[in-house]
């Protein structure tokens, strides 16, 4: 039988009533009597957030189940903190859910905060242009790898991204091999090309929180590359409008996530790898002479930006500006860099292969190659 | 306020370590010294909160304590990132202010004069307001190279889609855009930050100076002269060569259909590296190495050309391009044998009869007019090849179209099939023949359900796709381009196994305009040059300019 459209959300305040019941009974209980049971509990719970269509509170409340076990099995790297963190950070989402539904809100409208557990992808009409800004390699933990490339579509004013996936289990931990091979095969063009130069995309379709989906009777055709005009929406003159421009996240409840930045730094210090800490760190200096620290955590499918680090501050390599994800931990200020930005183009070699380039994608091209 | 706020969140862990249904038993009492604390360093907000806490907890409403320990863990954590965040704003804020760069690149208008274009690089040349030589390079991300002025041109300079013809017919608004001086001009590239505005539209105040013939570097006025030899077309200026690509090629072969075999010209000219290189001549100036269209022919001159018999079936293919409305073309034709009259009929056997009642219908069906059967001397091509007597494909293909277009084919359909058993295999190559063959195996006998009909629209489709590509693959490995005739019938079939317009095949067929420009401009620099009336093989080449969207190269429009 079909659902009505009311049954969504009632099934939704029903599940997250229930869910806040289950943590109201965790602080009753103590961290100190926790026992298997409770991460049962949680389970069930997840299971509840699942059948609701809540895909973070049901994901939230999976981690929250392997903190639970963490600290049955007296694991060192369980802290209190964060534990209390996550079950405040679910608590306040679930509150949050709740009062836009009591508002009158549509299930469709809470998408932002409850996730979604199928993307749904609609059509775009027109031909999206699409200019590409950056480019990231990752490693998930459910044991696949990828490349997405992040780009801005000056049509409807927003970042995009495309990507590739593969599991490691058959292709390796390194994704940055696979900016070789093709987006699709009708498109005939490989996620490299995709991230140099500026495309007009047809027959692609777009999800809510900007996915591209490219099926196979999408066509990409070369377009003009206003760099400029893309990263000027990512584009900070020094770190304190960086720091303006998070500021809103940082006082948010729940986190937004890193923000893409566009930034021409006045020099880069030479890289530091600590390996007690897993990261490898430069110190960034702005025109006004004020300092932050680029970062990259140590890890197979950051190898090529670790690597890159260490050009970024030469003389020959050193980029006009520098893409970069950037967030504020405690009273310091993380930028990762994502992309080296040159003004005037420049040759990369690469394999067998120069590029003739304005970005370097740090992940997955060596800036050592660069050639003015 | 740091020690207040780590007491606060010490508290958390200890309720959440032992739980609001038996807390610590210190926990209570600590509650309200550690609100007094974070009252006294400003954060009345917070202390209320836990002060709610301790209430919930000693009256054991566990959801109500939850509640105030969310309400703490919010305020607690907005202050403790709100102040970190603050703080590291004050330690970036206490730098110095930045120094303002002022841009340092060239300011000012330019003109452009010409552009040399070798795909991908693009150079314009042009000077600005002073007389100053000034050279705008790039590598472009798409330019034609034969047809850069009206083609697409993505240009990294102009980060923009827009043509050459466009760039070059308005001044170009430059601000602080980066470059780099020489002796002689100066050189900008594409910049990050800055790229040319598109301002009025080019009008000449400004006189460009003569370049003297020992001048090997430099821009202006010089004269050309090419002359045409039996090697071809040999362009000098100043006693240096002219760089001779096919565009400039084809706008000479096209003059000198007109003028003759040497052609003398005003231009300005750009010298460099032992050659020189036209950029554009004429008021106002055209871009005979880049435009196609830069020499063309009069209508009036065509018009009158187009003289007796052939001339008549022109006059309506051509119309409105070279003066002739449709009902006064129609009306001329009509002085000529109709396609479904015996009357006047020529013998069976003349090509010439069979392939002017084919045009006559092409061009009449085009303009709107409905075939009232098909012509007699085709229809009996047809039936003679079915009887076995040697017919060419082409006039059999003639023979088919007519028949489809008049509605016969089912009449015929007999016919149809006895003609597609008695054709011999088409060898590699034989385009014309391939064709034929597939229109019969599409058109030959009446299909016995839809299902049949379906199977045979996507048989043709694919034989006509497999066609196409075996021609793109010997054009490629040859670079010979097939005829005329053979493009103009591939070009319909493609067209009708895609469903678009079959007048517009040769359009569809994926050839470079280049090589049909250069086919088409080799029979009809030829007619025009000999003054005489047309014949079929001009008929064919203006329609396949025609059905390609090429008419422009040609005819002044």
């Amino acid at each position: 039988m079909p659902e009505g459209p009311g049954t969504d959300a009632a099934q939704m305040l029903d599940a997250a009533g229930r869910v806040r019941a289950t943590l109201v009974g965790l602080l009753r209980t103590g961290l100190q009597r926790v026992t298997t049971g409770t991460g049962t509990e949680l389970a069930a719970a997840s299971q509840w957030a699942h059948h609701a269509r809540m895909t973070t509170v049901e994901r939230e409340l999976v981690a929250l189940q392997a903190q639970v076990e963490k600290y049955l099995a007296r694991d060192p790297l369980f802290r209190t903190e964060i534990f209390v963190d996550r079950v405040c950070r679910l608590a306040w989402r679930l509150d949050e859910v709740v009062a836009h539904l009591e508002r009158g809100r549509t299930v469709g409208e809470l998408v932002p905060l409850v996730g979604q557990p199928r993307r749904s992808y609609e059509p775009v009409d027109a031909a999206l242009l699409v200019v590409p800004v950056a480019m990231r390699t990752w490693l998930s933990d459910t044991g696949f790898m990828g490349v997405t490339a992040q780009m801005w579509a000056p049509g409807i004013g927003r970042m995009v991204e495309a990507g590739l996936a593969r599991p490691t289990e058959y292709f390796g931990t390194d994704p940055s091999r696979l900016v070789h091979q093709m987006v699709n095969e009708a498109m005939g063009i490989t996620m490299q090309e995709l991230a140099h130069g500026a495309w007009k995309l047809e027959g692609v379709k777009l999800s809510a929180d900007g996915r591209l989906s490219l099926p196979a009777d999408a066509w990409a055709r070369q377009a003009a590359f206003p760099l400029a005009d893309a990263l000027a929406s990512l584009r900070c003159d020094d770190l304190l409008q960086v720091v303006d421009r998070l500021m809103d996240d940082v006082l948010a409840p729940i986190d937004g996530g890193p923000a893409w930045i566009y930034l021409e730094p006045a020099a880069i210090g030479a890289r530091r790898v600590d390996d007690t800490r897993t990261e490898a760190t430069a110190v960034l200096l702005d025109k006004r002479g004020a300092e932050a620290i680029l970062r990259v955590p140590l890890g197979p499918e950051r190898r090529g930006q670790v690597e890159n680090l260490a050009h970024l501050g030469a003389v020959d390599t050193r980029p006009d500006g520098l893409v970069v994800q950037a967030w504020v931990v405690g009273d310091q200020l993380h930028l990762e860099p994502i992309t080296a930005v040159f003004h005037d183009p420049v040759q990369v070699k690469q394999r067998r292969r120069t590029l003739d380039v304005q970005l370097v994608h740090l992940a997955v091209e060596p800036l050592g190659m660069v050639r003015r | 306020m740091r020690g207040p706020l780590d007491d606060v969140a010490q508290l958390l862990r200890t309720l959440w370590a032992g739980g609001s249904g038996r807390p610590d038993p210190e926990l209570r009492s600590e509650l309200g010294p550690v609100a007094d604390a974070v009252e006294q360093a400003g954060a009345v907000q917070l202390a209320e909160t836990l002060r709610s806490l301790g209430e919930a907890l000693a009256a054991g409403d566990d959801a109500a304590a939850f509640q105030a320990q969310l309400q703490v863990w919010v305020r607690l954590r907005g202050l403790r990132r709100g102040l970190a965040a603050q703080a590291l704003r004050l330690r970036l804020q206490s730098g110095p202010e930045a120094e303002v760069v002022e841009a340092d690149g060239w300011s000012g208008v330019f003109l452009p004069l010409g552009a040399l274009v070798v795909a991908p690089r693009v150079h314009v040349h042009g000077v600005d307001v002073e007389g100053g030589w000034r050279t705008f390079a790039e590598q472009s991300v798409r330019v034609d190279g034969y047809d850069a002025f009206a083609s697409p041109w993505i240009s990294r300079l102009f980060q923009a889609e827009l043509t050459l013809g466009e760039a070059l017919g308005r001044t170009w608004e430059l601000t602080g855009h980066p470059g780099v001086p020489t002796a002689r001009r100066w050189v900008g590239r594409p910049a990050f930050g800055t790229r040319p505005r598109l301002g009025r539209t080019r009008v000449d105040v400004m006189e460009i100076p003569s370049l003297s013939s020992s001048e090997r570097m430099g821009i202006g006025r010089a004269e050309v002269l090419a002359q045409r030899g039996r090697e071809g077309w040999t362009v000098g200026s100043g006693g240096q060569r002219v760089r001779l690509d096919p565009c400039l090629e084809l706008n000479l072969d096209k003059l000198a259909a007109v003028e003759g075999a040497t052609v003398r010209r005003e231009a300005v000219v750009l010298a460099s590296q032992g050659e020189r290189v036209l950029l554009q001549w004429g008021e106002p100036p055209s871009f005979p190495t880049l435009d196609p269209r830069a020499c063309r022919w009069a209508p009036e001159a065509l018009r009158k050309q187009a003289t007796g018999s052939w001339g008549a079936v022109l006059r309506v293919l051509l119309g409105d391009a070279i003066g002739v409305r449709e009902q006064e073309g129609l009306g001329s034709m009509d002085g000529f044998p109709l396609p479904d009259s015996s009357a006047n009929l020529p013998g069976d056997d003349d090509p010439e009869a069979s392939a002017q009642a084919f045009w006559r219908q092409w061009v009449a069906l085009r303009a709107g007019r409905a075939p009232r059967g098909p012509a007699p001397t085709l229809l009996a091509a047809l039936r003679g090849a079915a009887a076995g007597e040697v017919v060419g494909p082409e006039r059999l293909l003639q023979a088919l179209w007519s028949v489809e277009r008049s509605g016969g084919l089912a009449a015929e359909a007999a016919v149809l099939a006895q003609v597609a058993a008695a054709r011999p295999v088409a060898r590699e190559g034989d385009l014309l023949e391939a064709v034929l063959q597939a229109r019969l195996m599409r058109h030959g006998g009446v299909a016995s359900s839809e299902g049949d009909e379906r199977a045979r629209v996507d048989a043709y489709r694919e034989r006509v796709e497999e066609e196409l590509a075996a021609m793109g693959r010997r054009l490629a490995s040859d670079g010979v381009l097939p005829e005329q005739v053979e493009l103009f019938w591939l070009g319909d079939a493609v067209a009708e196994a895609r469903g678009l317009d079959r007048e517009r095949g040769a359009g569809q067929l994926g050839i470079e305009v280049e090589a049909l420009d250069r086919a088409a401009g080799a029979v009809l620099c030829r007619w025009v040059k000999g003054r005489g009336a047309p014949g079929e093989e001009e008929v064919l080449a203006w329609a396949v300019a025609e059905g390609s969207g090429r008419l422009d190269v040609f005819i002044e429009m």
